[in-house]
């Protein structure tokens, strides 16, 4: 079972090898300084972690994109802030999760405008059966992911599709354990519920 | 969880699956490289010396005496029109579009040499932008959207910080308004990687989508 909320050490959260968070500490402090270089490399580093988090919870492809921007944009003044009790690529991703709000509208809008198409994940070129089912099912929790408040939304991308623990997940949020655990709770109800109807003929 | 969800997820997981790129750097690199818009001590200081000034100058009778009243009857200069209503489009707009605007703006005497648009305060250009972008996604209106947007691009600088942005939706209102040939023109540079990947792929899918 994936389930991720299994309480666990809060040791987790520093989970990174020792000389790569040396180096990366050395990368925060530039950055942090203005050195766009640093900041340049802590984007190419981490971009795709939290690029791929804000499809998951925005559901399109350009809003994930204007989010990325913005919050690399803002470093240096983020990560002054920051003091290293999670990984780097963690703590960027909880960032994104707060930023997420201000582009959700946003992204309704463009995928309204754009066409429902934009929302669905991208289909592989392989197309054997048993991808093609795949990629059907990806679709189908893609829509039912668009029906969820984004707290529950981003609950669950982060506990259940990045396999976050609810502890790290409500540190990273600044949230109560219980209170991710709730989330993700109602979450996987309405996605079963919504997985099963979309099921029946 | 269930079977079906967990297997979704398994699969949802890795159809969104993202790989280590440099999709979005040179958007990244083009918004550090734009000088930081910091906002002048004048911003502060001139209103403050204003205020204080005719303050004092109430209080002396001199203002009177400055409008050529007799201190009941003091005029009050109109405030000036925005900036936007009265300078010509420094950017060729499309025809149809120029067709319409001229009407509502005054037209500059054939002897005073045309001169660009100056560029808005950013506060002034971020309005101008708000203005545009609830026109297009609140109103939808996307008539009144181009029209904002020509606006806001005739107001602002190379290094605008919502340049791509506008030119971008701006694209979008042309196709909205049926105008296709104008919105390809104009998406065609982001779908062609002109501008970065800044919306290249939707840029090109929405080409696609172009009949």
């Amino acid at each position: 079972m994936m389930l991720a909320l299994v309480s666990s050490a809060p040791q987790l959260l520093t989970s990174d090898p020792p000389s790569r968070r040396g180096s990366e500490a050395d990368l925060v402090r530039r950055t942090v300084a203005g050195e766009h270089d640093a900041l340049l490399t802590l984007y190419r580093t981490h971009q795709h972690r939290v690029r791929a988090f804000a499809r998951r919870v925005l559901g399109h492809e350009g809003a994930a994109d204007d989010l990325l921007h913005e919050l690399f944009l803002h470093l240096p003044r983020t990560l002054a802030n920051y003091r290293g009790e999670a990984p780097l690529g963690s703590f960027l991703v909880g960032v994104a999760a707060r930023c997420a709000q201000h582009h959700v509208r946003s992204s309704v809008r463009r995928r309204r405008a754009e066409g429902e198409a934009a929302r669905q994940p991208p289909p592989s070129s392989r197309t054997p059966e048993r991808d093609l089912e795949r990629q059907q099912l990806a679709a189908r929790l893609a829509e039912a992911l668009d029906h969820l408040p984004l707290d529950q939304r981003i609950a669950f991308v982060m506990c259940e599709v990045e396999e976050r623990t609810s502890v790290e997940v409500a540190a990273l949020l600044g949230e109560r354990d219980g209170t991710i655990r709730g989330r993700l709770h109602l979450a996987k109800k309405k996605l079963r519920e919504a997985l099963a109807t979309k099921e029946q003929p | 969880m269930s079977d079906d969800l967990e297997r979704a997820v398994a699969a949802y997981r890795e159809a969104t699956r993202e790989e280590p790129s440099d999709r979005g750097v040179e958007r990244l690199e083009l918004a550090l490289r734009r000088p930081p818009r910091r906002r002048s001590m004048a911003v502060y200081v001139l209103p403050m010396a204003a205020a204080l000034l005719v303050g004092s100058a109430w209080g002396s009778g001199a203002l009177s005496r400055w409008f050529g009243g007799h201190g009941e009857d003091v005029v009050v200069p109109a405030a000036p029109q925005p900036s936007f209503a009265t300078v010509p489009m420094p950017v060729p707009l499309p025809a149809s579009v120029a067709s319409e605007v001229p009407s509502a703006l005054p037209v500059a005497p054939r002897s005073v040499p045309p001169r660009p648009a100056p560029a808005a305060a950013p506060r002034d250009l971020d309005a101008l932008y708000r203005q545009a972008h609830d026109a297009q996604f609140t109103a939808h209106d996307p008539k009144a959207a181009l029209t904002a947007w020509d606006r806001y691009l005739a107001h602002a600088d190379p290094s605008a910080r919502l340049l791509l942005e506008a030119r971008y939706n701006r694209a979008l209102t042309l196709r909205d308004l049926g105008r296709t040939a104008e919105a390809r023109a104009a998406l065609q540079p982001f779908a062609e990687g002109d501008y970065g990947a800044y919306r290249r792929d939707d840029a090109a899918r929405i080409l696609q989508g172009l009949p």
